[in-house]
């Protein structure tokens, strides 16, 4: 049974279509990075598979494991094992890092019958998966997101995915906005917490975070579907070439 | 009988027991009082002062006057319930509004320091209640100034000598326990903090069984110069239960007031807290919170009156509103001619957390000197929509993801209380309110120095 299996998905928001028949399918193990120009839906796709409010699914089913994800709340797919790094994550001041991931790791062992973390353990397990991502200690104190620069903030981004270990994560351009220091950073974090069995979706407008992490299959977002698939090599071409000769083949239009 | 002709009606009774007060000071400012009480009548929403205040309770419920010390404590009462846990320092406790020697707990004592009652104060300090009761209270337009004058016999009174930092803090503690009818209880209490001294004060106040009871309290601090005052009060009252108090501060030249007031509950409750800056460099810190619901009502007034240039006010308070529950904030700020370079700041924050809740919040500046800063700024709404996402995403459920952002709004207002026991009790009565258990995990990372 595939991890994810998306047939095609119709979405609009406030009346307008987004997603026009979207087919997508995951297996553990497997990294898919979905590429497209702005406005293509990939924000969009990261939102309906995360719960967000404000879509409208016109029609579509999307499994995750074999069950149907409309019919989970959002802290029931994060429980099950599905994880959305935020493109803009939000600021909570007041809130600590450390407390916020205690409260997420022991909800989710509670949705799968295991016993709480204690402080201690889990003190420990939190600094070890801080140093992925060279956050220092002071950091687990801070408010969550609260005057992070861009960088800390995708930074925290992947330390809660090492802390929350899902089955499949969606990062929604965690790229964006990055140095390349940052980038290899949270490259790094990404590599260490990929194995056989737990899969990602990498949703980018740049080829460059490719470099960084290597996807099995590259899929181009365009005008609400997966108009191209192919592997790696296909996200060089489109660093080459650029969108156009997607727009002229599929849109018709002389760009 | 209506209340005004009660309350007259109550005044002559009381008076009858002061045979042998009659020619003092305080007698004839009790009779002034009753008079200006009666001429103020209970103020209607026409009144712009309690605009938003409906007082028919009093009216609604049939009060006596509380006219004796309780005789007898009911089987299951325990002093201890009322303490706050840690708290290390100087107890005042008052039953029904009558001084409970009993209870208290005075450890401070020193000759020149005085921990004491009004009852007492009234006899062995008469030059005090002269020179300082009333001095700067709002009897000639507060209806209930005048009636907590005109009735009031008893009350903490603490007289700071000068150059004393090392006093112990000291709680005021109010229970009303109407045994077999509804109570009014007038408290007054007099802190005078001389100069270069400190003074931590904190007042709560409870309500116990099944019968109404009104709070009518004054109190009046005066800081004198270089003196340091912190003043908190800790409202967390049953549904039987009706304050309304009236907080007079004067400050001298040199002097710092923080005042933190916490309503957590009561059927009604106004709050008045005027403090005059009335001399250069004074600085006065009104912080508050109120975390209502039900069909509870909190009434927050303030007035920073700079009357003296170089002073500086700044006000917070925060509100979470839920329920069918109401909230008023008027926040005065008043800048006198004389007084160029002020510095008065002014935020009231709230949240709605249900479509019946109502605050109604309003600043007031009225400034006659033209050399000042002075800002202010209310907001009002919901809950932060995109944050509750931020959580579920996570895996925590929207009851927990709003108690987190509640308690992180509410936190910075708790956390200006100094005092620590004082401190935990308001934390863990708040962590109790959003039921969350998961509070104090903060403070273990913080003293495992992660």
């Amino acid at each position: 049974m595939s991890l994810l299996k998306i047939q095609n998905l119709k979405v609009n928001i406030n009346g307008k279509e987004i997603l026009k028949g979207l087919n997508l399918e995951v297996n553990p193990g497997e990294i898919h990075a979905i590429m497209g120009p702005n406005g293509s839906g990939k924000s969009t796709l990261a939102g309906v598979l995360a719960g967000k409010e404000d879509y409208e699914v016109v029609e579509g089913t999307i499994e995750f494991e074999g069950k149907n994800i409309f019919e989970m709340s959002p802290e029931d797919r994060a429980r099950e094992g599905l994880f959305l790094a935020f493109q803009y994550p939000i600021e909570i001041p007041g809130v600590s890092n450390a407390s916020f991931m205690k409260t997420a790791v022991n909800e989710i062992r509670k949705y799968r019958n295991l016993e709480p973390l204690d402080a201690m353990d889990f003190l420990k397990i939190m600094r070890e998966k801080a140093k992925l991502v060279e956050m220092d200690q002071a950091f687990l104190n801070r408010s969550v997101n609260d005057g992070f620069s861009g960088g800390e903030k995708k930074r925290n981004e992947i330390f809660q995915l090492a802390m929350l270990e899902p089955k499949l994560a969606i990062l929604d351009e965690t790229d964006s906005g990055l140095d390349i220091d940052a980038l290899k950073i949270v490259s790094y974090g990404v590599n260490k917490v990929r194995n056989k069995d737990n899969a990602f979706i990498v949703i980018t407008h740049y080829q460059r975070l490719l470099n960084y992490i290597i996807p099995d299959f590259v899929h181009v977002l365009f005008d609400g579907k997966l108009v191209v698939s192919g592997g790696k090599e296909l996200a060089f071409d489109l660093e080459e070439k650029g969108y156009d000769w997607i727009k002229k083949q599929y849109n018709g239009v002389l760009v | 009988m209506a209340i005004k002709e009660k309350i007259t009606d109550f005044f002559e009774k009381y008076t009858q027991t002061l045979n042998g007060e009659k020619d003092t000071y305080l007698f004839s400012l009790r009779e002034k009082s009753i008079k200006l009480f009666q001429e103020l009548g209970i103020p209607t929403l026409k009144n712009e002062e309690w605009k938003y205040t409906k007082l028919n309770f009093l009216n609604s419920i049939d009060f006596e006057l509380s006219n004796s010390p309780l005789k007898t404590m009911p089987d299951n009462f325990q002093i201890s319930d009322y303490y706050i846990d840690n708290f290390e320092g100087n107890i005042l406790v008052f039953i029904n509004g009558f001084f409970s020697d009993q209870f208290s707990r005075i450890i401070n004592t020193k000759d020149d320091l005085i921990i004491s009652n009004l009852n007492e104060a009234k006899a062995k300090y008469p030059d005090i209640i002269q020179n300082y009761l009333s001095k700067y209270t709002d009897e000639n337009n507060n209806p209930f100034t005048a009636l907590n004058t005109a009735l009031s016999n008893d009350g903490a009174v603490i007289i700071i000598p000068e150059n004393s930092v090392s006093i112990l803090p000291i709680h005021f503690l109010f229970i009303n326990l109407p045994d077999n009818k509804n109570i009014i209880t007038n408290t007054r209490n007099i802190i005078i903090v001389d100069s270069n001294s400190k003074a931590q004060i904190i007042e709560t106040n409870h309500s116990i069984g099944d019968y109404s009871s009104f709070h009518n309290s004054v109190t009046e601090i005066f800081i004198k110069q270089n003196a340091d005052v912190e003043y908190y009060k800790f409202q967390n009252e049953n549904n039987n239960a009706y304050y309304i108090g009236t907080t007079q501060i004067h400050q001298e030249r040199d002097s710092k007031l923080l005042s933190t007031t916490i309503s957590l509950g009561g059927k009604f409750i106004r709050n008045n807290l005027n403090s005059i800056l009335d001399g250069e460099n004074g600085e006065a810190y009104f912080n508050g919170l109120y975390f209502i619901g039900n069909e509870d009502f909190v009434d927050n007034h303030t007035l920073a009156d700079h009357a003296k240039p170089h002073c500086n006010s700044n006000e917070n308070y925060k509100g979470i509103i839920d329920g069918k529950a109401t909230a008023v904030f008027n926040g005065k700020i008043m800048v006198r001619p004389y007084a160029q370079k002020t510095n008065a700041y002014q935020s009231n924050k709230n949240i709605l957390l249900s479509e019946d809740a109502t605050i109604n919040t309003k600043p007031q500046l009225e400034i006659f000197a033209d050399d000042v800063k002075c800002s202010h700024g209310a907001t009002s709404g919901f809950l932060n929509r995109d944050a509750i996402f931020y959580f579920r995403a996570r895996g925590i459920d929207e009851k927990t993801a709003q108690s987190y952002l509640l308690n992180s709004f509410s936190s910075d207002i708790i956390e200006t209380i100094r005092n620590d026991s004082l401190r935990d009790l308001i934390k863990s009565e708040v962590a109790k309110k959003l039921s969350m258990n998961d509070l104090y995990f903060c403070s273990i990372l913080e003293s495992n120095k992660i």
